[in-house]
């Protein structure tokens, strides 16, 4: 919006230029990305009855780098599918590992699994993260500053055609997600709870577990590992409107978008003329927001 | 409708969990057969690990058969209920078990609806089903609630209401009145005792509250160790000679009287 204003008035050629080569591309991609990521954490928290989670809490953004990474490193393409396909496998397995160990815990229902859950994503995180820098100590060195975008989260490198992809195929699936709504909707009373309900739990726990890697993968590929988004735009969406996913979806995916534009117009001004990469602004501005979080909780539970 | 329909058929049911070797199988449920018809309430008693809960989450697909290892026939009107996809299992069945919470800022009232999520029916049905749910549980005074917020007993209370709201012909309890006081105990098991009659339909009711079970139940069978060791009218299941058999150390060690109202 910003964008077209500044043309209406009497931009040159060159601002023209900048605007459709640089900035529209990664506003763009920013939209895409914090809608995917926002809309994956309100999921991965209804799915694991836990509202502390988030793709980059729980090693899947991690898993999902990781793929991007081994993509590279065998020399898949960046043509449309190729790295997004790597990086949706890497988020896949380590989700599905994560799905795996938590629920061999609780065979009987049981349903205190919460803190094992963060432990064995945080756990998968460092795993994923070593294997990254590993790949960071034997690349070249002229690659390395396309490599920290992966730890970081990096917006600067988007091009038109692959953000509207991102975009297109982020929404595509968020809508898919969308239709589950009412399945959903009875998870927020527990797996068992779902199940006694009449949900088919198995069947809507792959499905999801898939739907979400997807989403995942192509925020990954697209911009790298950026968290904190997923985790406090689904908590604040919440507090608003309530748990019921048919107006808590549409607006995370709304203000996940909103969010990340403006956390990148942040890291692009805040240490004028260098740019910070926008996972530091969201880290930076996410973490204290989580602490918060966590301390009201354990106040509220006593 | 007949007059006397059996409701739920369980029919030489064996149950174990995955062992590495045949030899090791130890089985949860052995043999297990006993019917359930419209207007029953019958509750399921037994030690701990009688295999009581296992059967309840076994019925409520809470357990798969495939999970473990499983022989047996379970019908519903002659359906077989294991057959059944979720959808259609929850239409006969509702299962409520103790505890019933969440993690997410939800509103008693959101809660008891989403007991509706696979019931067919118009919105309008919806809304009479969980209006009528929340009376009979009492919870019309908490509906605005947050359900985090509430007491042990007052979330049994929505739990139940949620359960209702599916409105079943078969209601599974577990323990589901367990935290509430006493008044309530007495009121819900009332109302329940009038639901099973007026709707034709029958619970099923594993609880370790003699006293509450043997004043309202109307049949009951003990299990021990996965088997049946006994069934019938709930008068003639609570003679101290059965109790004595199954709490041995209860009656007669301590020296103290435990009081069974008949």
């Amino acid at each position: 919006m910003a964008c077209w204003l500044a043309l209406r008035f009497g931009a040159t050629q060159a601002d023209w230029e900048v605007v459709r080569e640089l900035r529209l591309p990664r506003v763009i991609l920013a939209m895409g990305v914090g809608m995917g990521l926002a809309v994956a954490g309100a999921v991965l928290q209804v799915l694991f009855s836990n509202p502390l989670c988030e793709p980059y809490i729980l090693g899947i953004s991690s898993g999902s780098a990781l793929g991007v990474v081994i993509g590279l490193s065998l020399g898949v393409s960046w043509n449309w599918g190729g790295l997004v396909g790597t990086s949706f496998l890497g988020a896949l397995s380590f989700a599905v590992v994560l799905s795996g160990v938590t629920h061999r815990g609780s065979r009987s229902g049981s349903g205190k699994t919460h803190s094992a859950l963060l432990l064995v994503g945080v756990t998968l995180g460092f795993f994923g993260n070593s294997l990254l820098a590993l790949w960071m100590a034997i690349v070249e060195p002229n690659q390395l500053q396309s490599a920290m975008a992966w730890f970081f989260g990096d917006l600067s490198r988007a091009r038109l055609s692959g953000a509207v992809f991102s975009m297109v195929a982020i929404s595509a699936v968020s809508l898919l997600i969308f239709t589950q709504s009412g399945q959903l909707d009875a998870f927020l009373l527990g797996d068992e709870e779902a199940s006694a309900i009449g949900v088919d739990v198995g069947r809507l726990q792959k499905i999801l577990i898939a739907l979400t890697s997807i989403l995942v993968g192509l925020c990954v590929s697209g911009a790298g590992v950026i968290g904190f988004v997923g985790l406090l735009v689904p908590h604040g969406v919440r507090r608003w409107v309530g748990a019921g996913h048919r107006d808590l979806l549409p607006l995370c995916a709304l203000w996940g978008a909103t969010v990340l534009v403006f956390a990148d117009f942040a890291s692009r001004w805040f240490a004028q003329p260098y740019e910070l990469p926008v996972g530091v602004v969201t880290a930076l501005v996410g973490s204290p927001v989580l602490i918060w979080t966590l301390l009201r909780r354990s106040q509220e539970a006593n | 409708m007949s007059l006397n329909e059996k409701l739920l058929e369980v029919d030489q049911v064996f149950f174990s969990w995955k062992t590495p070797s045949e030899s090791q199988c130890a089985w949860v449920l052995r043999n297990l057969s006993f019917e359930l018809m419209n207007g029953e309430m019958k509750c399921l008693l037994g030690p701990n690990g009688s295999g009581k809960s296992t059967l309840l989450r076994l019925l409520s697909g809470l357990i798969l058969p495939r999970s473990g290892r499983f022989s047996g026939q379970i019908r519903s009107k002659n359906r077989q209920l294991l057959d059944l996809t979720s959808r259609a299992r929850a239409q006969v069945i509702s299962y409520v078990g103790s505890e019933f919470n969440t993690e997410f800022p939800l509103t008693v009232e959101e809660a008891v609806a989403l007991g509706r999520t696979c019931s067919g029916g118009t919105p309008s049905d919806h809304l009479i089903q969980v209006e009528a749910a929340l009376e009979l549980c009492l919870c019309q005074d908490l509906r605005k609630r947050d359900l985090r917020a509430l007491s042990g007993g007052q979330r049994q209370l929505a739990g139940l209401a949620r359960g209702l709201a599916q409105s079943p012909e078969i209601l599974l309890l577990d323990e589901s009145l367990s935290k509430m006081d006493l008044d309530h105990q007495f009121r819900i098991a009332q109302m329940l005792k009038n639901w099973v009659s007026s709707k034709k339909s029958a619970i099923l009711w594993v609880s370790h509250d003699l006293n509450l079970v043997s004043n309202w139940a109307s049949s009951a069978l003990w299990l021990q160790g996965g088997e049946k060791i006994s069934e019938g009218p709930v008068s003639e299941m609570m003679s101290p000679k059965m109790l004595g058999r199954i709490y041995p150390s209860a009656l007669f060690s301590t020296q103290k009287k435990i009081v069974i109202p008949i």
